[in-house]
């Protein structure tokens, strides 16, 4: 059933159809003239004929196109919303409160600029006649504060008011998933259209190449799209704050010193600069470094140690103490924090398995006994060895030490591996060496319990004639990091003179490497805890490191970053999912002291957050720092935003929103709402097209005519 | 010019035969003040106050000739034998008639007029007698032909009228009797037809008429074909006669001030044709402009006068200045 979108529109229409009956009424003659000087007329008509008639064709046909795009437009009306001027409208709003969202330009906030395009289209719906509204936010993990749509508009307008930026990024899969899950709309009359409201910036070409849902077509008649722009604001972010130790021990912090690594990200306007850095105490609040970086021109990324006092770190919650940097407020304030946790411990727990064979063997130096010296020479040593029987090894047991290290793997059985697996779940550090006299490492199967892949079941060491060396350099990994000023001095002497290959295990990190440059020791996250897998024994039939200097801080290191990484997934990002056995978080602090923090959102804003275990005690803490994928204030052409959405969206025809309602350019849709009538945009056009053509049309009438000549000009005598 | 302000001396209409239509009172007053003389003077069998050019039998002697053989001897002037023993004979100037010829074109192109009969007719009457509410060109040939043999018959000399279109539709013969100007009256009361003009044809048949020399005017709109004119003028002069041409034409015509497009629908069977006047306003005055011209070089060349006659103009004036200007021609070429 046809039925009128606009009545003033429609009424124009009619009345610019009515224009050349009313033209051809005017000048229509309603008696014919007689007339006696024929002769002459005819001479005159003759002469004329071919001129006029071109004319009057001209005439013709453009008060023919001019009638025709008249009833196109009125049409575009009528039929370009087909059943859609009295139906209902449904529209879906998308809001961008992503940390991106946060971004300050001029004397508002990007999320303030998208609330109030929201609103402004929200006052267009009519819910008596049915309109309704939703409403998904983008920060990550994108949300649906009004999932289905809704006649209850204040309610949107409500949830549009309270959105808050958010430390996550924007998560479009997200809003795929959630409009997805939305339920179609029942009444196949109804209009519906998606409004998605971002500034879309720090997007890049393939920003959007990754969305694999539905086509938008399916679902949607129309998308506005708040259209991007503005100049790409100076921020930095904070996109890492890394401990040079995840734990402390209380005896060695005067030996052990610490640092926290900051690393830094800029867009925007990349001139020489300086950023301030403070850290301070998540606990006290006090602060207890500063520092700084100097930003040279066209550089974007950075980093700066800044060393700490660990005597100043004191317990914020659960045995373990944060520290939270903070740089000098910019652009985007959501971005501008970080924290680590820092584990304090009293005394660590390591238990050692080895072969009751090894344990009796005398005249040389065990492994254990190396062990001994170089973690716990004394009764003083905050470390504690405790052997364990590998024939009665039970997860009980091994809940009670906070290290394992296993010199004697071919000895367990596989449910002594299905055991220290169990206790690698809940955050156990795992040191395996192989068997100094096993012809083989039969145990390399039995990693996969750990989650460790490797191609091959059973490692045969290799022997080294001549031994080989270290490298003197340390590939890259942080665990040794403490050691890199001297580890080129102490690695010097060691030689490997046997060793297994570990460099066919996959994910494995190299921690020390060969001089040819295979790895000497790697490094495993698995599940919860930390795997740290060496390629020698500690045997000095395999290499005489044992007996050389890098042995004990080595030892040392290893087991306190182990035990320090392992069960720490103790820091975050804000919108991407925490890996921990607890699924209940306590709010502590934000990173920043800002208003209303204690009701923030624990899986989209940063800050520091207790995992609680099944009886609400703290097990941990978990530091969640904001997303730096959204920070980035680099803005995207129209041009090619549109074309990752319709290829993303499988969308073809956006309508674009500019932020200024106010545009006379018409592009501004926030208030038509071109899900409401797509038929508008286009009849306006026509209309538009047809009131040119008018002009034109009574130019041409005019000219052709002669009614400029003057009728007191020549005459007979 | 607007039309003189009608009289009390209004005769009701009365069919095809009253004068008050085509001869205003105003209009005969002015011009009994005048003489009509024609230009030249014609031969006429009646003594009247116009000259003949011709010598022979008169009250008034004009010159000697010497005698040649075959002249009557009656005109021998014996005292001037007796005195000279020359034989002369003696000339006298006649006085003659002046014979009129009016010829009224009653042609479709006629019909046309676009002023109103109520005003242009000088009395009261909104309408023609057959209903038109126009004062068609018809109308105005009409009272000029009307004024014309009006004074001429009160002038004692003879007059003719001619209504023709393609041919010669009805005649009056040439009389002094004054009883002949309801005649006059009632032929010029016949009603133009649809026929094309034929001058040339129509001129044909009245030369045919007439056998001494005459004055011949011819009032009409001459749309003919100017060369079909110029050969009937050239018959006109070739049998002596003298010739005026008041070519009676509408405003409407003259100047073509219509802004309408419009269907024109021609009075002598042309085809319709629709036309928006404004665009071809410039060629058909160039081209009605010309015809004009041609017209009046046709008559210049064979001596004759020539006047456009604008309908909506008072025939009253037109009349007077022509009369008075063919009375000062004829001074200046007859002496008495």
């Amino acid at each position: 059933m046809l039925s009128i979108l606009h009545p003033v529109l429609f009424g124009i229409g009619l009345a610019c159809i009515a224009i050349p009956i009313i033209i051809h009424l005017l000048r229509r003659k309603r008696k014919p003239v007689t007339w006696g000087a024929m002769r002459f007329l005819e001479h005159a008509y003759r002469k004329r004929k071919r001129i006029l008639t071109i004319e009057q064709l001209i005439l013709l046909a453009t008060r023919c196109i001019l009638v025709a795009l008249i009833a196109v437009g009125v049409g575009g009306v009528l039929f370009g919303s087909v059943s859609s001027s009295d139906a209902p409208r449904s529209v879906t709003i998308v809001l961008d409160n992503s940390i991106g969202s946060a971004l300050i330009v001029g004397d508002q906030t990007e999320l303030a600029r998208s609330k109030q395009a929201a609103l402004r289209a929200i006052d267009q719906l009519d819910a008596s006649r049915g309109d309704r509204a939703a409403l998904i936010t983008l920060g990550s993990p994108a949300s649906a504060p009004i999932m289905r749509p809704t006649t209850d508009l204040d309610a949107v307008r409500a949830a549009i008011n309270a959105s808050k930026p958010v430390d996550s990024s924007a998560d479009y899969a997200g809003m795929i998933d959630l409009i997805g899950a939305q339920e179609p709309q029942e009444d196949e009359s109804t209009r519906s259209g998606l409004l998605l409201l971002s500034a879309f910036r720090g997007l890049d070409q393939s920003s959007f190449g990754t969305l694999d849902g539905p086509s938008l077509s399916d679902r949607f008649d129309a998308i506005e799209i708040r259209a991007p722009g503005g100049a790409p604001a100076a921020n930095t972010a904070i996109t890492s704050v890394t401990p040079s130790r995840a734990m402390r021990l209380d005896d060695s912090a005067a030996a052990m010193p610490l640092s926290v690594r900051i690393s830094l990200q800029r867009s925007g306007p990349l001139e020489d600069s300086i950023t301030g850095i403070t850290i301070t105490d998540a606990n006290s609040g006090v602060t207890i470094a500063t520092g700084s970086h100097r930003w040279e021109a066209s550089v974007a990324t950075g980093s700066v140690v800044v060393p700490i006092r660990p005597n100043a770190l004191s317990t914020l919650r659960a045995g373990s103490s944060a520290v939270i940097a903070t740089i000098d407020d910019d652009a985007n304030p959501r971005d501008n924090a970080g924290a680590c946790i820092i584990r304090l411990r009293q005394r660590l727990q390591v238990g050692v398995i080895e072969s009751t064979r090894n344990s009796s063997t005398t005249g040389t130096i065990s492994a254990a006994t190396a062990l001994r010296a170089a973690l716990a020479p004394s009764d003083t040593s905050p470390i504690d060895l405790v052997f364990v029987d590998p024939l009665r090894i039970s997860s009980p047991r091994l809940y009670e030490i906070d290290a394992l290290i296993v010199l004697a793997p071919n000895a367990l059985t596989t449910d002594s591996w299905a055991a220290i697996a169990n206790a690698a779940r809940n955050g156990l550090a795992i040191i395996i060496t192989p068997d100094s006299d096993a012809p083989s490492a039969d145990w390399i199967g039995e990693l996969s319990q750990l989650g460790v892949e490797s191609p091959a079941e059973i490692l045969i060491p290799t022997t080294h004639d001549p031994a080989i060396a270290l490298s003197e350099s340390l590939p890259g990994s942080a665990t040794l990091g403490a050691l890199e000023a001297e580890f080129a001095l102490l690695a010097r002497s060691v030689r490997i003179t046997k060793s297994i290959d570990l460099s066919t295990i996959h994910d494995a990190q190299a921690v020390v490497s060969l001089d040819d440059g295979s790895p000497f020791i790697v490094q495993l996250n698995h599940q919860q805890g930390s795997l740290i897998l060496l390629s020698s024994a500690i045997d000095l039939g395999w290499t005489d490191l044992p007996a050389r200097p890098l042995f004990v801080p080595m030892i040392q290191e290893l087991v306190r970053q182990s035990v320090g990484g392992s069960g720490a997934n103790d820091q975050g990002i804000a919108g991407r999912q925490v890996t921990n056995s607890t699924s209940r978080y306590a709010f502590l602090r934000p990173l920043v002291e800002r208003a209303n923090a204690q009701s923030e959102d624990p899986t989209r804003s940063s800050g520091l957050f207790a995992a609680l275990d099944d009886q609400g005690a703290a097990r941990s803490i978990i530091a969640i720092n904001p997303d730096d994928l959204g920070t980035d204030t680099t803005t995207i052409s129209k041009d090619t935003l549109g074309e990752q959405i319709t290829r993303a969206f499988q969308f073809e025809a956006i309508d674009w929103i500019l932020d200024d309602p106010s545009t006379p350019d018409g592009t501004n849709k926030a208030e038509s709402l071109a899900v409401a009538g797509s038929g508008f945009g286009f009849a306006a056009l026509i209309f538009l097209a047809a009131a040119l053509l008018g002009l034109v049309e009574l130019t041409l009438a005019r000219l052709f005519s002669f009614s400029s000549t003057s009728l007191d000009a020549g005459g007979a005598r | 010019m607007p039309a003189d302000p009608p009289t009390s001396e209004q005769t009701p209409v009365n069919g095809r035969t009253d004068p008050h239509l085509y001869l205003h009172p105003q209009t005969l007053a002015r011009l009994s003040t005048m003489e009509l003389r024609a230009k030249m003077i014609v031969e006429g069998v009646m003594s009247g106050q116009h000259r003949s050019p011709y010598t022979g039998v008169s009250i008034e002697f004009a010159q000697h000739r010497p005698y040649v053989a075959g002249d009557d001897l009656r005109h021998l002037d014996w005292k001037v034998y007796a005195r000279t023993d020359k034989l002369q004979v003696k000339q006298y100037q006649q006085e003659t008639n002046l014979d009129l010829v009016v010829m009224v074109d009653s042609s479709g192109s006629m019909r046309f007029g676009s002023r109103l009969f109520s005003e242009a007719s000088g009395s009261h009457l909104a309408t023609a007698p057959d209903g038109r509410p126009n004062w068609s060109k018809f109308d105005h040939a009409t009272a000029i032909a009307a004024a014309l043999t009006h004074i001429t018959i009160h002038q004692g000399d003879r007059v003719g009228l001619v209504v023709y279109a393609d041919e010669i539709r009805s005649m009056v013969a040439r009389t002094a009797r004054k009883s002949a100007w309801k005649q006059i009256v009632d032929a010029l009361a016949a009603q133009p037809i649809q026929n094309e003009g034929n001058l040339s044809r129509s001129i044909d048949q009245t030369l045919a008429e007439v056998s001494n020399r005459c004055l011949i005017v011819v009032v009409s709109d001459l749309f003919d074909d100017p060369e079909e004119i110029r050969s009937a003028f050239a018959k006109v002069k070739h049998r002596g006669h003298d010739l005026i041409a008041f070519q009676v034409l509408d405003r409407a015509e003259t100047t073509f001030r219509f802004d309408d497009p419009a269907a024109f629908v021609g009075l002598e069977e042309e085809p319709t044709i629709r036309i928006d006047p404004r665009a071809l306003r410039d060629e058909y005055l160039s081209a009605i402009n010309e015809h004009i011209e041609r017209v009046a070089a046709a008559a210049r060349s064979f001596g004759f006068d020539h006047h456009v006659i604008d309908t909506h103009t008072w025939l009253g004036p037109t009349l007077a200045s022509f009369v008075a200007r063919r009375n000062d021609a004829s001074r200046r070429k007859t002496p008495r």
